[in-house]
């Protein structure tokens, strides 16, 4: 079957190419191939797209230039020009000449695919028919693959001696897809890999491939909203760099704003942009049409909320400031001071990547620098759905105008051409399914003996993440204190290390230890043998600090036994957010959210006993559930004391039912009123914190006279502090 | 000093203090110590977290302090890898106002934004705290129309930078206001403060960190239950063996100078 993407709304009107392309699909129904409606970024210097793209295993790849014109509106036809409707334009033969020049060169540049595929161009007349033509134009078009009235498509039509093998097939749909500047190797790789190193490098050269979810994604542009949902690892990044890539190579002068939240995506997603944008142009992108903006920004760096007060002339509030309004989110005293300010639209697109960080002010501050339609794209982590009771509506980011009408809304058919409003990413490529699952049952703490910290409410929540519910529902609903079975099949967790890697390693370990010390040194020498029994890159180990507030005492002792090994690393980030992780050769030493964003084959987690932090539980199971979704592959958890032995037997129990969750569903009034209990945590710590220092600091008569005078409370103190002390070294 | 010499001192105090100290970075290449892929580079006068923000991503370190303050030690030998022929030795100091622990500071999820602004986080706190009381009554607008307009605008992501460097270039010696080796402090723009001698590399961290780490300082060296004198005074002494050679100059007959402990 032919998967057919229009990139463009155009194709409503478009009868012409319509009227083609149904012609295509009724003379060959059984053509299994790709095929594009404007090619999002093949054309020619002049900005002119051809409108049919096809490319099948079978046949070499075609490109279809459909004109809807009747013969009354063509005057002259001439080898270089066409004199259509009295106008001389281009001829649309030496256009089509020109995409098959183009595409062809893409092609070549693949070694495997080199002198394979000639590509060749195709004139569509479909309104006027082959013998009229010729008598108005004799012989103009002769030698010529052209499809005319008559509906005749076998001129698009040229057989392949030998069709493509899977991997050559592979190749053509990277090219075409544009997503072949991410494919590292060159050449085949070896499928199957016993040390850590080769199974990497393995999948390092794996050929960049989008699935159909992803090329609607990346290559369609809205003529409007649209929201695109996915887990972490779901390539929502890289399609909204893609996204605005194309955008910026179709409309040069359009502006075009890609804003984020995390600091050290900044160069990351300059990096794809550029490498998106120059795949297809020998130039670098237009900064200053292609912004790419920190929401806040500052002198240092320009972003959204610095830039726009620099625009208006209005003083930007001083960070101090800001969080003094608002403690909890001081950039929302930002946002709030620029819907104050008179605002008017500079943007043609806007595109927003970690859409879950920001709240609903941020988005209606794009809403008004964006002109009409408001092209505004955002990415939404499904992340923010585990831990939040419900995802916030476009109306709800974007808020009602004066009648309290939405001011955008999702609602209704799709686009003209049949482009998504919201998309959703089923597919998680980069965690492994074992890793995928451990993450989301350790995030919502299903195994935990003190049982669920959040929960997925609702069937079609699971359904959005991939998951498919087997048993447990009442109708569309899960029930408190039901048992609930809930699968993930596999075909959601594509990662290929399972099958790439032959070896004796596990996918997921998981450690305990008496001290810290010991603890340390495990890490070091298992990151000594990745390097050098395993022959694995430094780069492509991360180690993080679970207990962000302990990384200061954590990291460096860390940090020097891999220096007595002689391994190089690297604490990135401690002065500035910026600062490049995973530098080649260095192993990175990180804290969890230094270490969003980005990603790594090798993960260490480390002082994960803090999963059971009195204060922090809620927080440390959202940080683990960052730390593990970093892992591209392997997952190595430890710990110390009675904590990690908790959570290595909760591990246990998550990986001895995969690929099923099984749990009982919890009382989601107990859940929703975990976030008082985290607060009342936090006042009793620092209220015993209070009293003890009291205590330590009293005068010693003072305490002796105590315990003379009031035994019993004496006596009562010190049992609670002896139990205490008892449970902490179990 | 000879340059080898030089290198263990560097090496034997990193590892000293490596539970605060890290991202080695420092190389000894030929009859020069300095850092991988060290660019010359004159500072300037006053400094702001976007040029230290360009160090750190360039790696233009010999290593870091684990609240991301730099250190810069540089010494260029001559040929014969014992007499020194320059040297420049800075710390620039962009720690957090409170202890180098301080958990609540380190939480790097609270802190990230404001990581981003400012690092003057203890300000803005005491400010709070100072305002708590009306700010429920305040609406947003008010407390921004009662900052002077200088407090309110820019400079917010680029804080000032603390910091001290000395430097040692025998053939630049002017007369006492430009000694040999002179000490800059960050924004005391013309100030050469003259030293004896260049500090070695274990002279230059401890000193540094006395001064701007004593919690740490404390904890290591010193001893509180005896008022905080020094835990074990002979071995603190022979840190000063080896030592540079003492520099000459007239500045330090008739101005005060700092003296290099020599043994």
């Amino acid at each position: 079957m032919l998967e057919f993407t229009v990139t463009l709304p155009t194709y409503d009107e478009d009868e012409a190419t319509k009227r083609v392309l149904s012609w295509i699909k009724e003379s060959f129904p059984n053509m299994e191939g790709v095929g594009f409606y404007m090619h999002p970024v093949l054309m020619t210097t002049s900005g002119v797209t051809p409108e049919i793209t096809i490319v099948t295993k079978t046949h070499h790849p075609v490109i279809v230039r459909c004109l809807a014109y009747q013969l009354d509106d063509l005057q002259k036809i001439e080898s270089d020009t066409w004199c259509i409707n009295h106008e001389e334009k281009d001829s649309p033969l030496l256009e089509g000449a020109d995409f098959v020049v183009n595409i062809r060169s893409k092609f070549d540049k693949d070694r495997i695919l080199r002198d394979r595929l000639k590509p060749f161009c195709v004139l569509a007349l479909p309104s006027i028919s082959q013998h009229d033509f010729n008598q108005k134009f004799p012989h103009s078009l002769d030698g010529q693959n052209v499809i005319w009235a008559d509906g005749v498509v076998t001129p698009i039509c040229k057989k392949l001696e030998q069709p493509l093998s899977e991997d050559e097939w592979r190749r053509v749909r990277s090219i075409v897809q544009g997503i072949n500047p991410l494919t590292k190797g060159i050449g085949q790789s070896p499928k199957v890999a016993t040390t850590l190193g080769e199974a990497i490098r393995s999948i390092d050269r794996d050929i960049a491939l989008l699935d159909e979810d992803q090329v609607n994604a990346a290559l369609s542009i809205a003529p409007g909203p649209q929201r695109i949902r996915g887990l972490a690892g779901t390539g929502k990044t890289v399609l909204l760099a893609m996204k605005a890539a194309n955008i910026h190579l179709r409309y040069p002068n359009k502006k075009i704003l890609f804003t984020f939240n995390t600091q050290s995506l900044y160069n990351q997603i300059q990096n794809m942009i550029t490498k998106f944008y120059r795949n297809y142009s020998d130039k670098d992108p237009d900064w200053e049409n292609l912004h790419i903006r920190h929401a806040w920004g500052g002198p240092r760096k320009p972003g959204v909320y610095y830039d726009t007060c620099t625009r208006l002339v209005v003083p930007p509030l001083r960070f101090e400031y800001a969080r003094m309004v608002n403690m909890d989110n001081p950039f929302l005293s930002c946002c709030r001071h620029l819907l104050s300010c008179n605002l008017q639209p500079i943007y043609d697109y806007i595109m927003i990547d970690e859409a879950q960080d920001f709240a609903p002010e941020f988005f209606q501050v794009l809403y008004k620098l964006s002109c009409p339609p408001h092209n505004i794209y955002w990415v939404y982590d499904e992340l923010q759905s585990l831990f939040a009771e419900k995802m916030p509506t476009p109306e709800e980011l974007f808020g009602h105008d004066s009648n309290g009408k939405p001011i955008i809304t999702l609602d209704g058919v799709a686009y003209p051409g049949g482009i998504e409003k919201d998309l959703v990413l089923h597919k998680s490529y980069r965690c492994p399914q074992d890793v995928l699952m451990l993450a989301h049952a350790i995030g919502l703490g299903m195994y935990s003996n003190e049982g669920c910290v959040q929960m997925l409410p609702s069937k079609a929540s699971w359904e959005g993440l991939g998951y498919v519910v087997e048993s447990g529902l009442d109708g569309d609903t899960f029930v408190k204190g039901r048992l609930v079975t809930i699968l993930r099949p596999a075909e959601n967790s594509p990662n290929p290390i399972t099958t790439r890697y032959q070896g004796k390693q596990k996918i997921i370990q998981a450690e305990i230890f008496e001290k810290r010390e010991d603890e340390l040194n495990w890490i070091a020498d298992s990151i000594y043998n990745d390097i050098t029994v395993e022959k694995v890159s430094p780069e492509n180990i991360v180690v993080i600090c679970l207990d962000g507030r302990k990384m200061r005492r954590y990291l460096p002792p860390l940090q020097q036994r891999l220096v007595e090994r002689g391994l190089p690393s690297s604490i990135p980030g401690l002065g500035d957010e910026s600062t490049a992780f995973a530098e080649p050769g260095r192993v990175t030493l990180s804290t969890v959210f230094r270490a969003k964003g980005n990603e790594s084959y090798i993960i260490y987690i480390f002082s994960f006993e803090a999963l059971y932090d009195y204060e922090e539980a809620l927080q440390n199971r959202n940080r683990a559930f960052t730390a593990i979704t970093r892992s591209k592959a392997w997952v190595r958890i430890s710990g110390i004391g009675k904590g990690m032995a908790t959570a290595k037997d909760e591990i246990d129990r998550i990986l001895a039912d995969q690929p099923r969750f099984r749990f009982v569903f919890p009382d989601m009034a107990a859940i929703r009123s975990l976030d008082a209990e985290t607060s009342r945590r936090k006042q009793a710590l620092w209220k015993a914190r209070e009293n003890i220092s009291g205590i330590v600091d009293l005068d010693p008569k003072a305490i002796e006279a105590l315990a003379a005078k009031e035994p019993r409370l004496f006596k009562k103190l010190l049992t609670l502090l002896e139990e205490a002390n008892k449970r902490e070294n179990k | 000093m000879k340059i080898n010499e030089a290198m263990s001192s560097l090496i034997a105090t990193f590892h000293d203090w490596d539970h605060i100290l890290v991202n080695p970075n420092f190389v000894r290449k030929e009859y020069t110590i300095s850092w991988e892929t060290f660019v010359h580079q004159r500072h300037p006068d006053i400094i702001y977290r976007d040029y230290i923000s360009e160090l750190e991503n360039s790696r233009q370190y010999s290593f870091q302090v684990i609240d991301g303050s730099i250190f810069q030690l540089y010494y260029d030998y001559q040929k014969d890898g014992t007499n020194l022929r320059g040297a420049s030795l800075a710390f620039f100091n962009i720690g957090e106002l409170k202890g180098i622990f301080d958990e609540s500071l380190n939480d790097d999820e609270q802190s990230e934004n404001s990581k981003f602004i400012t690092k003057n986080i203890g300000d803005a706190e005491e400010l709070e705290l100072r305002l708590t009381g009306n700010l429920a009554s305040l609406s947003f607008d008010s407390i921004f129309s009662d900052m002077p307009l200088d407090n309110n605008i820019t400079n917010f992501d680029n804080s000032l930078v603390p910091w001290l460097r000395i430097d040692y270039a025998p053939n630049e010696q002017m007369g006492p206001l430009h000694h040999s080796c002179h000490m800059h402090i960050g924004l005391f723009y013309h100030a050469r403060i003259a030293l004896s001698c260049v500090p070695t590399p274990r002279q230059f961290i401890e000193f540094v960190i006395s001064l701007c780490y004593p919690d740490e300082y404390k904890e290591k060296r010193l001893d509180p239950s005896k008022n905080f004198e020094p835990l074990d005074l002979d071995s603190m002494k022979n840190y000063n063996i080896p030592c540079f050679q003492s520099t000459n100059g007239c500045a330090m007959e008739i101005l005060p100078y700092i003296r290099i402990p020599t043994r």
